[in-house]
């Protein structure tokens, strides 16, 4: 589903991303995990297309086809999806007005009627209720006065209601409650399927016991360092970054 | 008495005001009144002394008002009735046939247009000339409203050139008087439309309310896209105590045309006074709001938007004086400007010595749309008492990066995310007009001149 080769990047002429290679098949969940500036934030944002990086080397296929030339909005028709690790704020703008916004601007790019308020409002219904969102949340401005874990299920609600190809979660767990956390799972497990693939970035294990990874990469310093199952999250979790390097030295 | 002689210092433009007063002073409503007269004369005296303002004037020192002066409009116009066409402007009100509103076209009265069934007993709203000409035979227009205290006394000629032409020449406009106690609950639209024509229009208002009388009165300005005309508007309002006025202003002139108006407001104790003005079309505009809050709890609320887009001037300046304690002021204006247009925002609050416990707040933000736009914000605070709770704040800013490739991501093209993060930054100030139908109305047109906005369906039901 998505190929990522030898991606090197720089931000204000730092090379941040050294050579990063990362396959993830249709259907499989990945997580990321790294230390503070090891780049998993720049992965993130470069795949979604964020402005104010450098793509010096290599390339990234979703279904074969380059993502690097394109504007963030037609990532977002291709599939590319991507939940903030902090979601901004956008005054003024209605929350429902937003998202159908954004679900008829997918719908038109991939051939489908729009929908009209009555069908918009039977499917965000249906999706608010396994976020546990309050509908009061949609006539409020974008993610304005939301709390912490209110933002975090917003991007997980905007998720459900977008059905991406790939989902890139970019620390979505940081600052959630256990219940927020299940919920954000939730969210993203009933998206799991053959069709469906997600990148989690992570600092903790703690998601990753609710959104069961098919593979554990660990980032630092710009590329891929170890890959493994589930277990390499446990290795991490019990021995840390700086463990996890001096092992791997002395082996 | 023989007309004034002009300065030889005055240019040419500026003669030409002169002397189509010279040639009207004796056919200009109201001749018969002493007192009108007297104060069209003074009025003319000091332009004549003054001429136009330059940019030296600390008052105008944002705004060139060269090329009016330059230019020659129909200063005399006589059209005869008859035979003057239909116009086919904006009625602004079209939504709603029963809407109170005064329609007036090149500055004249349209009755066939206007509907004033419904008002209030005792509640008059009448055409500037037809106002005048009822008082020159000696008629008062109603008990307890004396036209002489009120027309040009509110806002004296000496005020400003603009408001000297306008007070000299002014043959339009309307006077609208709620006697005490009274309640319009309908919202009263003043519609001014202008037909083709290099013409220059002289609109008076004169808003009057008795003591506790409330009103809701709009002015709706629009013309022609391609029309080089000039409105010098003055509108004068007076507030006895423990009245409200809801002010709403929407300029709307044609894109080539050049509004200047002039506000001048006395607003007594515990009156209130909140208005909107949102000026969206013209290439030069300039309100000039003069707000005097004297007694005890009088309080003023003034928002702005102005739309400077293309090669579009607008300037907003007002003025606050703080004479009594109690008193509260709040100008909240907000601007956008694109292309190489340029917006003006000067606001100052005057806090006297024994206006203790007074309370005045500005903020003026606004959003630069392009490299060549500029803002020139101003806003101040001279306080004179120890007492107060003041606040002043400007921002001027360009659309945020950070929430554009949100959209973007969320498969909002560039385009639509640029004019949603633009629509997001002028709402709340269509959001506090307070009348569910008017809020509708003003949003809707409001979105129709926003710079560069694809009006989409989406788009529309923004306001709904």
């Amino acid at each position: 589903m998505l190929k990522i080769t030898d991606l090197r990047a720089n931000v204000d002429d730092k090379e941040i991303l050294k050579g990063l290679n990362l396959h993830v098949p249709p259907g499989e969940v990945h997580a990321i995990m790294g230390p503070n500036g090891s780049g998993k934030s720049t992965l993130a944002h470069i795949l979604a297309g964020r402005e104010g990086y450098e793509v010096t080397k290599g390339e990234v296929l979703l279904e074969g086809e380059s993502l690097l030339d394109l504007a963030p909005e037609e990532r977002a028709y291709r599939g590319v999806f991507l939940a903030f690790q902090y979601p901004v704020e956008i005054p003024g703008v209605n929350n429902t007005y937003f998202l159908k916004a954004a679900v008829n601007a997918l719908r038109r790019h991939q051939g489908q009627p729009e929908l009209d308020a009555i069908d918009f409002l039977g499917l965000v219904r249906e999706k608010l209720e396994i976020l546990h969102l309050d509908e009061s949340l949609l006539k409020r401005g974008v993610n304005v006065g939301f709390s912490g874990g209110e933002k975090k299920r917003n991007e997980i609600f905007q998720l459900a209601l977008m059905e991406p190809k790939v989902a890139i979660l970019d620390e979505t767990d940081s600052g959630l409650d256990i219940d927020a956390l299940k919920d954000v799972a939730k969210g993203v497990n009933a998206l799991r399927g053959p069709e469906f693939s997600a990148i989690v970035v992570t600092h903790y294990q703690r998601l990753l016991d609710h959104i069961a990874p098919d593979r554990v990469h660990i980032l630092s310093e710009g590329h891929i360092f170890r890959s493994g199952g589930i277990e390499l999250a446990h290795e991490l979790e019990a021995k840390g970054y700086e463990g996890l390097v001096r092992t791997e030295a002395g082996s | 008495m023989s007309a004034p002689t002009p300065t030889d210092t005055l240019s040419a433009g500026a003669k030409a005001y002169i002397e189509a007063f010279a040639e009207r002073e004796d056919e200009l409503p109201g001749r018969g009144l002493k007192w009108l007269h007297d104060a069209r004369r003074e009025a003319i005296d000091f332009f004549s002394r003054t001429g136009f303002p330059t940019q030296r004037n600390e008052r105008w020192k944002y705004t060139n008002v060269a090329p009016i002066e330059k230019r020659s409009f129909d200063l005399n116009r006589k059209v005869p009735l008859p035979s003057r066409t239909p116009l086919s402007g904006d009625l602004w009100t079209e939504g709603d046939r029963q809407a109170l509103r005064l329609v007036i076209d090149d500055g004249i009265v349209n009755p066939a247009l206007s509907n004033l069934d419904g008002l209030p007993q005792g509640l008059f709203v009448k055409g500037l000339a037809e106002a005048i000409d009822v008082e020159s035979v000696g008629l008062t227009l109603a008990p307890g409203f004396a036209l002489e205290s009120k027309l040009t006394r509110i806002a004296p000629a000496r005020n400003d050139a603009f408001c000297a032409l306008n007070t000299a020449l002014m043959d339009s406009g309307a006077v609208i008087f709620a006697p005490p106690g009274t309640v319009l609950e309908r919202p009263l639209h003043l519609i001014f439309r202008v037909g083709s024509g290099e013409k220059a229009l002289f609109p008076r208002i004169l808003i009057a309310a008795g003591a506790g009388a409330r009103m809701t009165v709009i002015e709706h300005f629009s013309g022609p896209a391609d029309a080089d005309y000039l409105e010098n508007a003055v509108t004068e309002i007076d507030l006895a105590e423990d009245a409200a006025l809801r002010y709403i202003k929407m300029q709307r002139s044609g894109s080539k045309s050049w509004h200047l108006a002039t506000l001048r407001a006395r607003i007594e104790a515990r009156a209130e006074f909140r208005s909107s003005v949102l000026s969206l079309g013209a290439r030069l505009c300039r309100h000039d709001i003069d707000i005097e809050l004297q007694g005890e709890e009088a309080r003023c609320s003034l928002d702005g938007l102005y739309l400077a887009d293309g090669r579009r001037h607008t300037d907003f300046r007002a003025n606050i004086e703080h004479t009594f304690a109690h008193c509260k002021s709040d100008v909240y204006c907000k601007g956008i400007a694109a292309g190489r247009g340029r917006g003006v925002f000067n606001a100052r609050a005057h806090v006297h010595p024994d206006a203790q416990k007074s309370e005045a707040h500005q903020t003026n933000r606004n959003l630069l749309l392009s490299r060549d736009a500029e803002i020139d914000t101003k806003p101040q605070l001279e306080i004179h008492a120890d007492d107060v709770k003041c606040s002043h704040g400007a921002t001027v800013g360009q659309l945020d990066d950070q929430a554009l490739f949100y959209l973007r991501s969320r498969g909002i093209d560039l385009e639509s995310a640029r004019a949603m993060l633009t629509l997001g930054f002028i709402r709340d100030i269509v959001e506090r007009i307070e009348d569910p139908d008017l809020r509708r109305m003003i949003g809707k047109a409001t979105l129709a001149h926003l710079p560069g906005m694809g009006l989409d369906g989406e788009l529309s039901e923004a306001f709904t």
